[in-house]
């Protein structure tokens, strides 16, 4: 046999090879061709699977944001409802405060004011809230006296500490640089929020705040021998509304409001908080915040314009007061004579639109929310209306207890000069009325 | 066992033996395939023990030595049909280590019914490798050509030794492998 053939039989086998070949691979493709339709149809039921649950995950998604706002909705009416009635008892209670009273009196009116007070920082945490979440806090940039801040915050707890056996003291590590740049009223108010929770949280213990401060920022550390807190609350304590644990609500009362307000200001201002706690040994919150030192220019240029406030008078100026509520109603006129003004009162927009076509005011308050005619239609048709001439210039303040950050930019939008947020205390009236006369 | 080998072992004794021997062994031999073999189809094992005895006798080489060419004959034909393969290692060692891991689960993905030798391995030290060869077939010298051939493709010296501890009719072996010198990665 030479090289050029092959033998009969390997001729054969390799044709009965080639067949089985062909056979195992025809069988192949058919295997192939069905697996493929099979996976068609995988694919095709998995995109409808997949529309299926995008289309229930926009739904869902649709839910929680209804959610969500019928929730800011009910806050801004729950806030309303609760600041009107709210504000006239302050406003009466603070009225009763400077009349003749007796000792024993005077005493249930000064828990009376208590009681009320707290009501209305509650109400006042949601608002500040809201307008943190929104990103609508306004900070003010002047110096101030960080210690004596502190101090200041400390001697109001001292009768509440010693009450629940406490004892509470302040150390200032470095007494010098304490005049800062920053919000006064946002650093008190964390320090407080944080106080407020050492003392609601220990008993018979020892409550300490400690301060000190670098070129660039001050370090507040508040310190309690109190319950503590168990690790894994850690970090939900920040969240809103958030407690540690359900018990807690119901042992020592609370929103969960203080700490993310805290930690939310904190936030827009650049700084931090952190803690740390032992169950049963206490906790330890340290805010750090970027102030920086004020330098004598900036004290110079504050003091003068501290100094160029004139005392605010009412004297020989006429007021429209407009408002439906007759209690709140009182209590505006009896602030506005403080101040020795003279108050006009209208029970409603129909009545006060007469009143303005045929008397000339030097200012006009007006609730928002009245029935028929409210505060920013009233006010779009004195500006407008040639009968009201006399009055189309006449600065405007809305007094109002629709105090959410959205319903107060609207309220600037219609022309009015200020908003004075119900309930309001004598200080709030009187910057109240010192942003109008000052942009009128 | 899949033809493939079948088909290499036949092209190996036809350049060895010339294909007149071989069409006479497949002509005699008592094959229950009377010899047509795919690459692509499944035979009995024992077929290829089969004509490896046969082979031998032909060759008069003895069946050991024969298997282990026939391990470098087999392993030279997978390093030019799988390239990529190789070039996934770049030692002969871990390419050996990949076998288990890596190579029989590609070869399931293709042949989910194929029936795989086992080689487990040990790491003792960078020069030496334990490998240990558990098979339903009693192939433990080709498997230790295979093994010989994997080194050369890396380009690396290795001495390879083998215990075989076959006992019945499945293969059963220790490789220990000292490693010489290194290579310079797989010849391409
Ligand atoms: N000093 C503290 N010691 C123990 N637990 C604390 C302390 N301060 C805060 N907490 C925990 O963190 C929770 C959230 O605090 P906060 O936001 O101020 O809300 P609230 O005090 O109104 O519940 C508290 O309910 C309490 O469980």
């Amino acid at each position: 046999m030479t090289g050029d053939f092959v033998s009969r039989s390997r001729y054969e086998r390799e044709k009965a090879a080639r067949e089985v070949a062909e056979k195992l691979l025809e069988d192949k493709s058919r295997e192939l061709y069905r697996l493929n339709v099979e996976l068609q149809k995988k694919s095709d039921t998995l995109s409808d699977i997949v529309e299926e649950r995008t289309r229930d995950l926009s739904q869902a998604l649709d839910a929680a944001q209804a959610a969500t706002r019928a929730k800011d909705v009910f806050l801004a009416n729950m806030s309303h409802e609760v600041r009107t009635p709210v504000t006239g008892i302050l406003g009466f209670a603070h009225l009763l405060a400077e009349s003749d009273l007796r000792p024993e009196q005077r005493d249930l009116l000064h828990n009376l004011q208590g009681s009320c007070l707290t009501l209305k920082h509650i109400i006042d945490d949601l608002l500040d809230l809201k307008s943190l979440e929104h990103g609508m806090m306004r900070f003010r940039n002047a110096p101030f006296d960080v210690v004596a801040v502190i101090e200041s915050a400390v001697a109001k707890f001292q009768e509440a500490a010693g009450r629940s056996g406490n004892t509470l003291a302040h150390e200032a590590a470095s007494p010098e640089r304490r005049l800062r740049m920053g919000d006064k009223t946002r650093f008190e108010q964390i320090v407080v929020n944080l106080l407020t929770n050492a003392l609601k949280f220990t008993k018979d213990g020892v409550i300490t705040v400690q301060s000190s401060v670098t070129d660039v920022d001050v370090t507040v550390v508040v310190s309690d021998t109190g319950i503590g807190m168990r690790t894994e609350h850690l970090e939900r304590i920040f969240e809103d509304f958030t407690q540690a644990d359900d018990q807690i609500s119901q042992r020592y009362g609370g929103t969960g409001l203080g700490l993310s307000i805290v930690s939310m200001i904190l936030k827009q201002m650049g700084g931090h908080v952190s803690v740390t706690s032992e169950v049963g040994q206490g906790s330890r919150f340290t805010v750090v915040m970027p102030l920086a030192v004020a330098s004598s220019a900036e004290i110079r240029a504050h003091r003068e314009r501290a100094t160029s406030h004139i005392p605010l008078t009412l004297s020989g100026r006429r007021v429209l007061v407009v408002e439906d509520n007759r209690i709140n109603a009182k209590v505006i006129r009896s602030f506005v004579s403080k101040f020795d003004g003279d108050t006009v009162l209208a029970g409603s927009g129909i009545e006060a639109l007469g009143i303005a076509a045929t008397d000339r005011f030097d200012l006009m308050i007006f609730d928002i929310n009245m029935p028929e005619m409210g505060g920013v239609e009233l006010l779009r048709r004195i500006r407008q209306s040639p009968d009201c001439a006399a009055n189309a210039k006449t600065p405007a303040l809305a007094c109002t207890a629709n105090a959410m950050p959205e319903q107060i930019a609207l309220y600037v939008e219609a022309g009015f000069s200020g908003v004075i947020r119900k309930p309001f205390d004598a200080e709030e009236f009187h910057a109240g009325l010192v942003a109008v006369l000052g942009a009128g | 066992m899949k033809g493939l080998v079948f088909i290499e072992l036949i092209k190996m004794a036809d350049s060895a033996l010339g294909e007149a021997t071989v069409d006479r062994v497949l002509d005699t031999a008592p094959l229950k395939s009377k010899g047509v073999y795919t690459a692509v189809g499944y035979y009995d094992c024992a077929e290829l023990v089969v004509l490896v005895d046969a082979f031998s006798k032909e060759s008069g080489i003895a069946r050991p030595e024969l298997e282990r060419q026939f391990g470098h004959w087999v392993m030279d034909s997978f390093a030019s049909g799988y390239p990529e393969f190789f070039r996934k290692y770049d030692t002969a060692f871990g390419m050996l280590e990949a076998i288990e891991s890596d190579i029989h689960l590609e070869v399931r993905k293709l042949y989910p019914d194929a029936e795989l030798p086992s080689f487990s391995t040990i790491r003792h030290s960078t020069e030496r490798l334990e490998l240990s060869y558990k098979s339903e077939r009693p192939l433990a010298s080709f498997c230790y050509g295979l093994i010989e051939a994997c080194f050369t493709k890396y380009r690396e010296v290795a001495s390879v030794e083998m215990t075989d501890r076959t006992t019945g009719a499945e293969g059963d072996a220790v490789f220990s492998i000292i490693k010489c010198k290194s290579g310079s990665g797989v010849q391409e």
